[in-house]
């Protein structure tokens, strides 16, 4: 079995399963949702929101979705007793990590397509001046953010105080991270010109947490 | 035991000729009179700091290279003390932001970033100390370990793009401030590279000691069990 038919497996395999029981599918978005309104209540339901409320308020959102349903795969693979069947696929363990990374993006952008229409509909923010440029945005922070996340899950799996280690170390590794896709986002919300600084430090996310699993997955795994 | 005796004889008598240099010797700047003085606390501490979590760093990547305990028990001591320091750092900035600043806190992005790893090695404690079996925290702490560092330029380029109110008296081109102020802020960082090896030295040596004892109350443990089965009979 080659690394990428296994990969292909996998991913349908985890789309399937997830289709199948519906918990992040259905929880993230809902949870987006309910954060768009508890937002509107804690802002005094705003007529308009400026383009860097809106970018800051969104990814702030994504961050909490993304926090909280981290764990989902991980859980579920300890339920089904899958663990112990992965661990004994014939290929590079990376391969595990990049087949989670993917379907955890999909779904995280399932659920920020959800969220940004309640955002939209609920908060009445100028549409965005560039659309394709938001979105763009939107689907390269939403695997940035699922990447760190699924391997701070791997890290911390076998901590007794995972569920809030998680958020703690996720969101200082994601600072940066988390300041340039508000940069971009508003970029794109006002109709400016893309900040390639900005640009560049999301490039590198994606770069570092692309590289980082390959190197050190395995060791992670190591019983 | 005398070797550690002299040697913090060594920091004690630094520390002091430094401090004499920093409150006594060293004039008081124009603007902010002696309130500058914190400087030579501030600034050595934020680079002390960074060299533990440097070494932390190095000594995570020597355990997951060799897998020897002593690696992720030096990257665990050096950790706990960029920690500690990285508290005096934002401790002493909060106390000289006040005058200066007129407010104990403002979003800076140095102040800001530093609080970052602050909680990104707080993590890091917490998470060796909520692991089970010594192998497994050694390798988890070090892959952690590993990506906190990497984060650190990260967050470092980041505040460089960001606007900051954070005075920049050292950069590439060197110290932006008098010979006076200079000497004493040198003799400071050699003061404080001496009270951390001070402390990693003792930090690491008591890990030592602890993984000692914890080898032989397993032993004690194992021939206990195995009396108990000789009384028994065997059976």
């Amino acid at each position: 079995m080659t690394a990428v038919r296994v990969y292909a497996w996998l991913v349908a395999s985890d789309v399937r399963q997830e289709l199948r029981r519906a918990r992040v599918v259905v929880s993230a978005p809902v949870l987006g949702v309910l954060l768009v309104l508890l937002l509107g209540l804690a802002l005094g339901a705003p007529d308009r929101l400026s383009a860097d409320w809106s970018a800051g308020l969104l990814w702030m959102m994504v961050f909490f979705m993304n926090a909280v349903t981290a764990r989902q795969t991980h859980t579920r693979d300890g339920e089904l007793g899958a663990r112990d069947a992965l661990q004994m696929l014939p290929v590079d363990r990376s391969v595990i990590f990049y087949a989670r990374w993917t379907t955890a993006t999909l779904f995280l952008w399932w659920a920020q397509a959800v969220t940004i229409g309640a955002f939209f509909l609920f908060l009445h923010p100028s549409p965005p001046g560039r659309p394709l440029g938001f979105i763009a945005v939107q689907a390269m922070g939403g695997a940035c953010m699922s990447g760190i996340s699924g391997l701070l899950v791997t890290v911390f799996a076998s901590s007794v105080l995972r569920e809030v280690l998680l958020p703690l170390a996720l969101f200082p590794l994601a600072v940066p991270l988390f300041l340039a896709l508000t940069r971009l986002s508003a970029a794109m919300l006002a109709g400016n010109p893309w900040p390639s600084v900005w640009l560049d430090v999301v490039l590198g996310y994606l770069i570092l947490f692309g590289a980082l699993p390959w190197l050190v997955y395995e060791t992670l795994l190591e019983v | 035991m005398k070797p550690n005796i002299l040697f913090v004889a060594l920091v004690g008598a630094w520390m002091l000729v430094f401090l004499w240099c920093a409150l006594v010797l060293s004039p008081p700047e124009v603007h902010m009179g002696d309130l500058v003085r914190i400087l030579y606390v501030h600034v050595n501490s934020a680079w002390t700091a960074l060299l533990a979590f440097f070494v932390s760093f190095a000594a995570s990547v020597g355990y997951l290279i060799r897998r020897r305990l002593t690696w992720d028990l030096a990257a665990a001591s050096a950790a706990e003390i960029g920690l500690l320091f990285t508290t005096f750092t934002l401790l002493t900035g909060s106390l000289w932001g006040r005058p200066v600043w007129n407010t104990w806190w403002t979003w800076d992005p140095r102040l800001t970033t530093t609080l970052i790893l602050w909680f990104l090695y707080v993590a890091y404690l917490l998470l060796r100390q909520t692991i089970d079996g010594v192998e497994r925290r050694g390798r988890v702490a070090a892959v952690y370990a590993i990506v906190a560092f990497l984060d650190v330029p990260i967050i470092h380029e980041s505040v460089t793009w960001w606007r900051s109110i954070h005075p920049t008296v050292i950069d590439d081109s060197g110290f932006h401030m008098p010979d006076s102020m200079t000497w004493p802020l040198l003799l400071g960082f050699v003061a404080f590279l001496l009270l951390f090896c001070l402390l990693f030295w003792l930090r690491f040596q008591l890990e030592i000691t602890r993984m000692e004892a914890i080898r032989m109350r397993e032993q004690i443990r194992r021939a206990r069990g195995q009396a108990a089965h000789v009384q028994g009979g065997g059976r």
